[in-house]
């Protein structure tokens, strides 16, 4: 059982979050109160739901003995323009500036006040000497547009099983904002949800790659959930370096409603071979996960005179209908 | 479902490297990513120094890494862990 205890910079150690087990809970989003101009062509041309049968037929490179990171045969990524809108905006540009250096990230509004990101963008001993120093935070940046202002972040927390053992399984973290960014564009639903439902499951990441418009353009891919461990979602979707802490989510109903069920990390090379796989992942928010991250979203929506929804209780996702396969 | 797979990831080693263009001038607020590599390395994004410097933590294998200027133009560099000597990453003309 893994020891999820908080740590924060500057201040160490909060009490160990409980695990529990086994039981399906929904941390709710909220929609922000900045207006929503439609149509959202984006979310109407790119996102997946439900679940499917056979992958989205790929063409796979290989170098050599070097297979690539990260883009999984041809690089199907989409840029995103309408991050103004629900749910792009609540997607963050991460710029880290750190002892060693200055980084490019991905994270993604969970609560009023909160960004979740990969625990590597915001403590990381070896890249970055430390803990960041401070973040800048834009969410929906598009290129030289940005619609909603950079927030200049101070304050991070991840876990100890990150920082003791740099464990990839528990490679989350938090990036406690200045203000109430939350409340303007929206946060989005976290979820800890079963295998069953994982099973087969068409998933959705954006985030802001490198390699792509050096961290300031919006790029997004889906496919299907490989496998899933009882800690890693492994999936054959392609990103690239500063997506990690990308918001990976799906429509568990087949609704409207994303729902965040990892925090991408790694590329192919951190699939281990025994899954005999080709894969990115992330870290899979299971129960405990996501009470980590609902106290984190708690303590920093109490500085801000905001509500937020009840704690997460179990709840029953119903399952989507089978989708037809799709062609090859 | 599978039998749990957990990584640590391996501790890496700091290379330090620099962006340059054709000149040998360093090129500065470029981003350095890790294009391919046979271990793992998180999907974070470094952005080079004022004289074009950076450095990359990488575990022991060999990897490929990428850099690309604020104007779109790339160049890319192999290597291999235990590293040594300059890292340089040239970029191509447009």
């Amino acid at each position: 059982m893994a020891n999820l205890r908080s740590v924060r910079s500057p201040v160490l150690s909060q009490e160990a979050v409980p695990a529990s087990s086994g039981i399906r809970k929904v941390f709710p989003g909220k929609s922000g109160t900045a207006p929503e101009r439609g149509p959202n062509r984006a979310v109407e041309s790119l996102i997946v739901k439900g679940k499917c049968g056979p992958l989205q037929p790929r063409r796979r490179v290989s170098l050599g003995s070097v297979i690539t990171e990260s883009i999984i045969g041809v690089d199907n990524r989409t840029r995103v323009l309408e991050t103004d809108l629900t749910p792009w905006r609540m997607i963050c540009a991460l710029r880290i500036v750190a002892p060693l250096g200055t980084f490019l990230g991905t994270g993604f509004l969970a609560g009023p006040a909160t960004v979740i990101t990969a625990g590597h963008c915001v403590y990381d001993r070896v890249q970055m000497g430390g803990w960041a120093t401070r973040i800048e935070v834009t969410p929906g940046l598009n290129g030289s547009q940005q619609s909603f202002p950079m927030m200049s972040a101070t304050t991070f927390s991840t876990v100890t099983d990150w920082v003791d053992s740099r464990d990839a399984d528990l490679d989350y973290g938090a990036i406690h904002l200045p203000e109430a960014a939350g409340a303007t564009n929206g946060y989005f639903t976290t979820a800890s949800v079963t295998d069953s439902d994982l099973q087969d499951t068409r998933v959705n990441i954006c985030g802001y790659p490198g390699d792509r418009g050096n961290g300031v353009e919006q790029w997004f891919h889906q496919n299907r959930v490989l496998v899933a461990t009882p800690r890693r979602v492994f999936y054959d979707v392609d990103t690239a370096g500063g997506q990690s802490g990308s918001p990976v989510w799906m429509y568990p109903d087949g609704g409207s409603e994303p729902v965040v069920i990892g925090i991408h990390a790694y590329g192919i090379g951190a699939t281990p071979a025994s899954l005999n796989i080709t894969a990115n992942s992330s870290p899979r928010i299971t129960d405990d996960v996501l009470e980590q991250i609902v106290q984190w979203s708690l303590d920093d929506a109490s500085r801000f005179a905001v509500t937020t929804p009840p704690e997460p209780t179990p709840c029953v996702i119903p399952q989507p209908p089978t989708c037809q396969p799709l062609s090859v | 479902m599978c039998d749990p797979a957990t990584t640590n990831v391996p501790t890496p080693q700091r290379v330090s490297g620099r962006v340059v263009d054709g000149n040998g001038a360093g090129v500065a607020d470029a981003t350095v990513t890790v294009e391919s590599g046979t271990a793992a390395t998180p999907e974070i994004a470094i952005v080079t120094g004022a004289d074009g410097s950076f450095t990359v933590a990488l575990p022991e294998g060999t990897f490929r890494l990428g850099a690309r200027t604020r104007d779109g133009r790339d160049g890319k560099v192999d290597l291999s862990l235990p590293a040594t000597g300059a890292l340089v990453i040239v970029i191509r003309r447009s």
